[in-house]
């Protein structure tokens, strides 16, 4: 009976297939309004009694589908499409009837939902193209932390104690804010002062040229850039942060930054009071010039004939500062985001006194030469700067931008030195000078530039000019006593008043063109012409009696110029792009002529040179987050004018340029290899580096130091001058336990060649570090509550001048610290620690070692933490110092200055935070 | 002009959609998450329990094309994690859905077993409830393993290969998240990446063992010690995933 039942079941299966007792449901699937088949959407039957999974299928390109089911009843059929709502269906079928359910409509979720979130899940790092991407969120700081905090917390990415930004083992020059220039000469003041929690990706690149982007062939030229993207939320309202402080002696510190937005417009605005070495005095302001809209000419040739004359009051990072610093920033966008308008204007009034002494070795072929100088400084300077860029768009083909830079400084400063040079013997001579100079400069400068695609991909014109002016007017006092003691006893007295002014006029006009030869394949040609024009004066009248000056200037120490500069460049280049793979060959050929006109003696010098610059790139994307580039740079550089013709000048009667008619153009080539690696789920990430320098017929010096100890130099040319360096770095997180471990090491070597007292002397200046980090960190939830980070570092100098015997080469080592650590009742302690200790040279007696150490506690208040009141004791040891030491070619210079010292200071630092509330969204019929 | 504005955007959506993709080929990985202490009931003393850890994570890569998939674990990912493993720590499954065929790999105490059978057939439910995994819109649906051991998975409508983690399968969309209570274990997808995958960088299962079916394999371990006591039946439980 049982074997019969089987069989009949057996048979009863085999009728099902045999017989096709099969029922089809059939239909389209498209869109409800373009009526476009929706290939690929999901079809699942279900059955209705138990709501079992019976069968599912897709959609065929044109949205047809057919499911065969077997039984008769009722099955529930689910349509699914992204972004479209479900479409939920029941079918009867009846025994023996197929059901053809015909075209299916499927409705977007946008028409169901008022409302439509988009939820980007991103990982904490990405490398995207050129560019790494941090998302800020998943690295923790502290609540109310800035961006320099979070910065810290990047692999890669290194801060120092003056705020300077180190990024896969290169420098940083700029930051920009949601892709503007946001007081981007000065970084810190971005970093220090934008809270963590605003900024939603953190991107790291290299900023092309303006060229390069817009024609997209590589010139070479690149600044290494961070980018801050804020988060959209944040760009509603306003946001930014008060901050009030008094301290002991005297101490204060102000700051107020507010950023507000509506819609596309986004207004900024800082003030920053205080003497306590506060942001505002970024490290870029005291070599960048102007304002955030930089406009930038490569190979400027405009630089006045004085500029190198006049101490321009920027500050170098000694002394105390006491500073007055404000601005504003304006950007917005107008018509679709076809115009473009961003503007800065920037005020600072900074007032310096430092106090200092520089030791400086000299090692001679016989004998070894010490100089000590200790010098008083004050220093003022007045600044206002301004600029404005406007974009637009007239077409999808064409960009029109004009830029706007002006600058106003004024400068006052005057210095007091005394030096003294000993030799085995003793005193050889002693020197005291005092300077003082009243500087008043003005710049302008405007560019325009045209980009225009076509039709066919790749080809563009690309057109840039730019017309400056610039304009030094100064005068100043040189009163100079020097004493030489060897042989003969010798005195030498200088008492000077000084005018000076120099006027020049720029102009600057490039243009390229790009045609793609095929579709991986591109060329470009370009010329530009750079042209200046420049007068320049010096004027020395010596002291006849009491307040009175001659009225005749100082035959030597006077000279008038005028001169005029041209250079022509042509450039060609050919670009390859592939899919991983991007490589560019170039060259640049420039052609200059000098002109100069030596009014008072009624001369005239022309001179022109022929230069070339091959450079070639190859950028390599190996894999997704790991990337290697090749770069290669060949560059000849005439000598300045300064080196040729120098101008009798006597601020130092110890060190005498004499000029050199003869000299040649130098070739430098350089090479450039970066490999970076990261990995996102494991939290690693490594970034090797090499860079080279070899200078054909370098530049270098001959000096004679004369038994009274002058240093008498000229610039020869010399070969066999390199330098290289090799550096690398890896990070590792480990992501459960919120430690993250660092290593980075940097080896240089620098070989060059000199003259001394006639002898050739090669010198090699080698120096390895080593630097380790540790960090790790305490969360309660999605809070972190304390965090620690050890920082030690190691670095040996190697120093050898082939004719000495003396050695000097030394240690250094340091460690910094700091963490942090939340207590109840909302308070918070957090410490840092500097210490660096070097090893002290037989020859300079001073203790050079550093120790750092400050503090705070804080308490926080008020709904959401906004207010907090701190309180800072910074130097808490008493044993901080400015210290510099540096070691070239036949001379170590250790420099040593005042710096701030133990004080305890009272904060109240407001964060605020205000969004409109959201206006209700007006709902779609 | 009103309904026109508000057309527009839906048009511009539309025209985006109809072209959307589908992930046909990637990689998955996954995290297991299983509740040490619970897994083994009265053998182990409470004290020795409460010394353990309570969850143990591992991760899972799944490498997935519309022909194969094979699933291991994610070595690089994974802790050591001392003394206390979990089951099914290295479990390995090579899954071929044209030929609806599955090769396992399995080490259940000193005996690897590498597993020839025909893709289990599963009944699964499907339930109304829908979750977000990885970015991914997932469905729920249930079914049941030896007899009575209940297996919650979420697959992913966009995802169209009817595979997931272990041996599960056969729902309309990949599996991004399991769960099988009794054996206080869940498996979720941490990231979906979409790629191009050949056939030939999906890897069949490696390694010696005793080749088997699903049957066979039941069959030994069910006539051994491995079966005994409350964790024996855990064990048979862990290995029919």
């Amino acid at each position: 009976m049982r074997t019969c039942l089987l069989l009949f079941i057996l048979f009863l299966g085999i009728h099902w297939h045999v017989a096709a007792q099969r029922h089809t449901i059939s239909g389209y699937v498209d869109d409800t309004l373009s009526h476009i088949p929706l290939q690929g959407a999901l079809i699942t039957v279900i059955k209705a009694s138990d709501t079992t999974l019976y069968d599912f299928t897709r959609a065929r390109a044109d949205g047809s589908f057919s499911v065969d089911v077997d039984t008769s009843g009722t099955y529930i059929l689910e349509l699914y499409f992204p972004s479209y709502a479900l479409y939920r269906t029941s079918v009867k079928i009846e025994k023996g009837k197929d059901a053809a359910l015909g075209h299916i409509p499927l409705v977007t979720k946008a028409h169901l939902l008022e409302e439509f979130v988009f939820r980007k899940k991103q990982s904490a790092i990405r490398l995207n193209g050129d560019t790494t991407e941090f998302a800020a969120d998943s690295f923790k700081v502290q609540e109310g932390a800035s961006v320099e905090e979070l910065l810290k917390k990047l692999p890669g990415i290194q801060i120092d104690q003056n705020g300077n930004i180190t990024a896969q083992g290169e420098v940083v020059q700029k930051v920009l804010v949601d892709g503007e220039e946001f007081f981007s000469d000065d970084p810190a003041l971005v970093t220090q002062t934008l809270r963590a929690k605003t900024v939603e990706t953190v991107q790291v690149y290299d900023k092309k040229s303006d060229a390069a982007l817009q024609t997209g062939i590589e010139d070479g030229q690149r600044e290494k850039t961070i980018n801050l993207k804020l988060k959209e939320n944040m760009k509603k309202g306003a946001f930014g942060r008060a901050q009030a402080s008094g301290g002991t002696d005297g101490y204060y510190d102000e700051q107020l930054m507010v950023n507000a937005f509506k819609g596309k417009r986004q207004l900024s605005l800082f003030g920053i009071m205080g003497n306590n070495g506060t942001t505002g005095l970024g490290w870029a302001d005291r070599n960048k010039y102007g304002s955030s809209n930089l406009i930038y000419v490569p190979n400027d040739i405009s630089s006045g004939y004085f500029d190198e004359l006049f101490s321009d009051g920027q500050y170098s990072g000694e002394g105390i500062p006491t500073v007055k610093t404000g601005g504003a920033h304006y950007a917005n966008k107008w018509n679709e985001d076809k115009e473009h308008l961003t503007g800065n204007y920037r005020y600072s009034d900074q007032n310096t006194v430092a106090e200092g002494n520089t030791n400086t070795q000299y090692l001679l072929p016989d004998s070894v030469l010490y100089t000590n100088q200790h010098r008083n400084s004050n220093n003022n300077t007045e600044r206002h700067a301004a600029d404005a860029r406007f974009d637009i768009n007239p077409d999808t083909f064409s960009t029109i931008g004009v830029t706007l830079n002006y600058d106003l400084t004024h400068n006052i400063n005057s210095s007091s030195f005394y030096s003294e040079t000993r030799n085995g013997d003793g005193l050889i001579n002693n020197s005291t000078r005092h300077t003082s100079n009243d500087i008043d400069s003005r710049q302008f400068k405007a560019a325009l530039n045209y980009n225009r695609k076509f039709a066919k991909k790749g080809r563009s014109v690309y057109f840039y000019g730019v017309f400056g002016q610039k304009t030094i007017d100064g005068t100043g006092y040189l009163f100079a006593d020097n004493h030489f003691f060897t042989g003969q006893t010798r005195d030498d007295t200088t008492d000077q008043y000084k005018t000076s002014h120099s006027n020049v006029h720029s102009y600057y006009a490039r243009s390229a063109f790009t045609e793609p030869l095929s579709k991986k394949l591109y060329l470009n040609v370009g010329y530009s012409l750079n042209v200046a024009d420049n007068e320049a004066s010096l004027l020395s009248y010596n002291r006849r009696v009491g307040t009175e000056w001659s009225d005749v200037p100082d035959s030597v120490y006077s000279s008038s110029y005028r001169y005029a500069v041209a250079a022509h460049n042509g450039s060609l280049a050919l670009n390859l792009k592939l899919e991983k793979l991007s490589l560019t060959l170039g060259a640049n050929v420039f052609h200059t002529v000098f002109n100069q006109d030596d009014l008072f003696a009624g001369k005239s010098y022309k001179r022109s040179y022929q230069n070339y610059a091959p450079n070639a790139v190859m950028r390599w994307s190996l894999r997704k987050q790991t990337s290697l580039s090749l770069e290669y740079d060949g560059r000849t550089e005439q000598p300045t004018l300064q080196q040729i013709q120098p101008i009798r000048q006597n601020p130092d009667p110890l060190n005498i340029v004499v000029g050199n008619p003869d000299l040649k153009q130098s070739f430098t080539h350089q090479m450039n290899i970066r490999f970076s690696d990261y990995k996102t789920l494991k939290g690693r990430s490594l970034y090797v580096g090499s860079q080279m320098w070899l200078t054909q017929d370098a530049i270098s010096q001959t000096q004679t130091i004369d038994n009274e100890g002058r240093r008498l130099y000229q610039y020869i040319n010399v070969n066999g001058n390199y330098n290289a360096s090799l550096y690398a770095g890896a990070d590792w997180k480990l992501q459960k336990r919120g430690i993250r471990l660092s290593a980075s090491t940097n080896i240089r070597t620098a070989h060059d060649n000199n003259f001394v007292n006639g002898l050739r002397n090669e010198s090699n200046n080698n120096s390895y570090s080593l630097r380790l980090g540790f960090s790790k960190d305490w969360s309660k939830g999605d809070k972190q509550v304390a965090s620690l980070s050890i920082n030690p570092d190691y670095a040996y100098n190697d120093n050898h001048s082939s004719i000495s015997m003396y050695n000097s080469s030394y240690w250094s080592s340091g460690i910094s610290g700091s963490g942090y650590m939340t207590l109840p009742w909302k308070l918070q302690v957090n410490s840092t620690i500097q210490a660096s200790l070097r090893q002290r040279l037989p020859q300079f007696d001073k203790d050079i070692n550093v120790v750092l150490w400050n503090a705070w506690l804080s308490k926080k208040l008020l709904k959401g933490d906004v207010l907090e009141c701190r309180l800072t004791v910074y130097d808490i040891l008493d044993k901080n110092k400015g210290i510099t030491r540096t070691a070239e070619t036949n001379y170590i210079v250790e420099n040593s200055y005042n710096t701030l010292r133990r004080r305890a200071m009272l904060s109240v630092i407001y964060n605020f935070n205000y969004s409109p509330s959201t206006p209700t969204v007006k709902k779609a019929e | 002009m009103r309904r026109l504005i508000f057309l527009l955007p839906l048009l511009l959506f539309v025209a985006h959609n109809a072209t959307a993709q589908f992930v046909t080929s990637g990689a998955i990985s996954y995290e297991r998450k299983v509740n040490l202490p619970r897994q083994y009931d009265d053998e182990v003393p409470e004290w020795m329990k409460r010394n353990m850890p309570k969850v143990q994570a591992t991760s899972f890569a799944l490498a997935f094309t519309e022909a194969k998939s094979s699933y291991m674990p994610d070595k690089e990912n994974n802790q050591a994690s001392g003394q206390w493993l979990a089951p099914g720590q290295d479990n390995s499954v090579y899954q071929d859905y044209r030929g609806k065929t599955i090769t396992a790999s399995k080490q259940v105490y000193e005996q690897r077993f590498i597993i020839r059978d025909s893709a289990r057939r599963l009944t699964w439910r499907i339930l109304k409830e829908e979750r977000t995994i990885a970015g991914y819109q997932c469905r729920k649906a249930v079914t049941r393993i030896c007899d009575s051991v209940y297996v919650v998975a979420f697959y992913a409508y966009d995802i169209p290969v009817s595979g997931g983690p272990e041996q599960f399968g056969g729902l309309p969309g990949m599996i991004l998240e399991l769960a099988v209570p009794r054996l206080y274990a869940t498996w979720v997808a941490t990231k979906v990446e979409s790629k191009a995958l050949g056939d030939g960088d999906i890897k069949p299962v490696s390694g010696k063992g005793k080749t088997v079916n699903r049957t066979q394999m039941m069959r030994e371990i069910s006539g051994s010690a491995a079966a005994k006591g409350k964790m024996g039946i855990k064990a048979l439980w862990w290995n029919s995933l």
